[in-house]
């Protein structure tokens, strides 16, 4: 086209996150006040039917310890009462062993795995080489004539983890934007800097046994963004990343 | 015409039986086509000529009753539809007696007391949660914005691009956290569901 050519270079990052799995650890003032509203709720409550039945129950045995009456006895059945109901589903419970939300991976701080931290998002950082430096950043990959951004971000997630990745990427719009100059080095009249477009995406397979990653990689959570990234790059990530 | 009587048959019956010798006397003959009956004289079945009043009074007095039954029928539907009523409104009457009123100790001032501080603690977190999710989400958009605005600087046609609507986005699924994980290879027990849910037609 006729334009004049801009001197900055397009680049398409993708931020995946894989969303929280399990819910997050309630807050000291959140669990009182859950505490508070069960209990209003159990002094506004009526007797449902299966109290009704204990009461009656204790009632009757309460008679029979006292005047050693064998009504039920005298019926011939066995009667189940309400306790034992409760005592059996409470065994029940007891005997069912549910998976731990604190995860192996949590223990033994496995960065590269994806089970860590199953309460928080987790991002995809990778190690990329940026002119002579090999600097952790979103996976990022230039963008080339004839496509859109979106597509540029896309490519980028299917260098770094294979064509096998199911994500969802969040509408057409770039979320964030980080622009830097070369240095003067290797700064051209034509070449000033280089413009880098965020989008995002949730991953939607939980399992990546099948994506080959050809760099090195992370999944790390918000927090731990600040050790691993740059401090201008880290602020403007930051304001596009939810906690 | 008026038919001939009976009586009038004997003849024909007669000269019938002595002329053709070669029938079994024992089927009796239909001599004339007035006894429409094998049975004999005075026994044959309803012949045409006193059921025509009947029958006109009987259909008469059957479109009478019917064009009734369609106006009874054109009341009702006329009538407003009785209203579905809502079963969670209505309390079942077993749940009004007293003897299920649960009896507890009354809130001594201090537990009252501390209720109320509670509430007024919750109120500030929850205010403060507001303020800090309103916050994100007003970080989120401004980035937004500025990305677009830098884009569009670059190249008109890529934010045209940009500002498209993502058709594929929407509608957007997905299963919420739950307490624990899934827990794998886990077998649930097997078990049916009956439905005992009251449908009400109008």
């Amino acid at each position: 086209s006729a334009a004049a050519r801009r001197p900055w270079r397009l680049f398409g990052a993708m931020c995946l996150l894989r969303l929280p799995r399990i819910t997050q650890p309630l807050e000291k003032e959140e669990e009182e006040v859950a505490a508070l509203m069960e209990q209003i709720e159990l002094e506004k409550s009526l007797y449902s039917d299966h109290e009704m039945r204990k009461l009656e129950e204790e009632e009757q045995l309460k008679r029979k310890m006292e005047s050693l009456y064998d009504e039920d006895e005298a019926r011939g059945k066995t009667v189940i009462m309400a306790q034992d109901l409760e005592e059996k589903w409470e065994q029940k419970f007891l005997r069912f062993k549910a998976a731990p939300r604190i995860t192996d991976a949590d223990k033994s701080n496995d960065r590269k795995s994806l089970n860590r931290k199953l309460d928080s998002n987790l991002m995809l950082l990778v190690k990329q080489k940026i002119g002579n430096q090999e600097l952790w950043l979103l996976p990022q990959v230039e963008w080339q004539p004839g496509e859109t951004l979106r597509s540029t971000a896309e490519r980028a997630m299917a260098t770094f983890l294979g064509d096998h990745i199911q994500a969802k990427v969040l509408g057409n719009a770039p979320y964030g934007i980080y622009k830097y100059k070369f240095p003067r080095a290797i700064r051209t009249e034509n070449n000033v800097g280089a413009k880098v477009f965020f989008f995002k995406a949730f991953l939607q397979s939980s399992d990546l046994s099948q994506a080959e990653l050809k760099a090195d990689y992370l999944w790390v959570t918000k927090k731990e963004l600040g050790d691993y990234l740059q401090s201008e790059y880290l602020k403007k990530v930051n304001r596009f990343v939810l906690d | 015409a008026e038919p001939r009587t009976p009586e009038s048959v004997p003849p024909a019956l007669c000269c019938f039986s002595s002329c053709s010798s070669w029938l079994p006397q024992r089927v009796p003959l239909r001599g004339s086509h007035w006894q429409s009956s094998l049975l004999g004289f005075r026994t044959s079945l309803p012949v045409r000529a006193q059921p025509k009043k009947k029958k006109k009074v009987d259909v008469k007095k059957e479109q009478a009753q019917k064009e009734r039954m369609k106006k009874k029928l054109k009341k009702l539907e006329r009538a407003a539809p009785e209203l579905i009523p809502i079963e969670d409104f209505i309390t079942p009457l077993k749940y009004t007696e007293s003897s299920r009123s649960r009896s507890l100790p009354d809130l001594s001032p201090e537990e009252s007391e501390r209720r109320v501080l509670l509430l007024k603690k919750w109120c500030v977190f929850k205010q403060k949660q507001d303020e800090a999710e309103k916050k994100a989400i007003k970080a989120l958009v401004e980035s937004q914005q500025e990305a677009l605005k830098e884009l569009q600087l670059e190249s008109e046609e890529l934010y045209q691009a940009a500002i498209l609507r993502d058709e594929g986005l929407f509608p957007f699924e997905r299963e919420g956290p739950t307490y624990t994980p899934p827990l794998p290879g886990y077998d649930p027990p097997e078990g049916k569901c009956v439905d005992i849910t009251k449908v009400y037609t109008q």
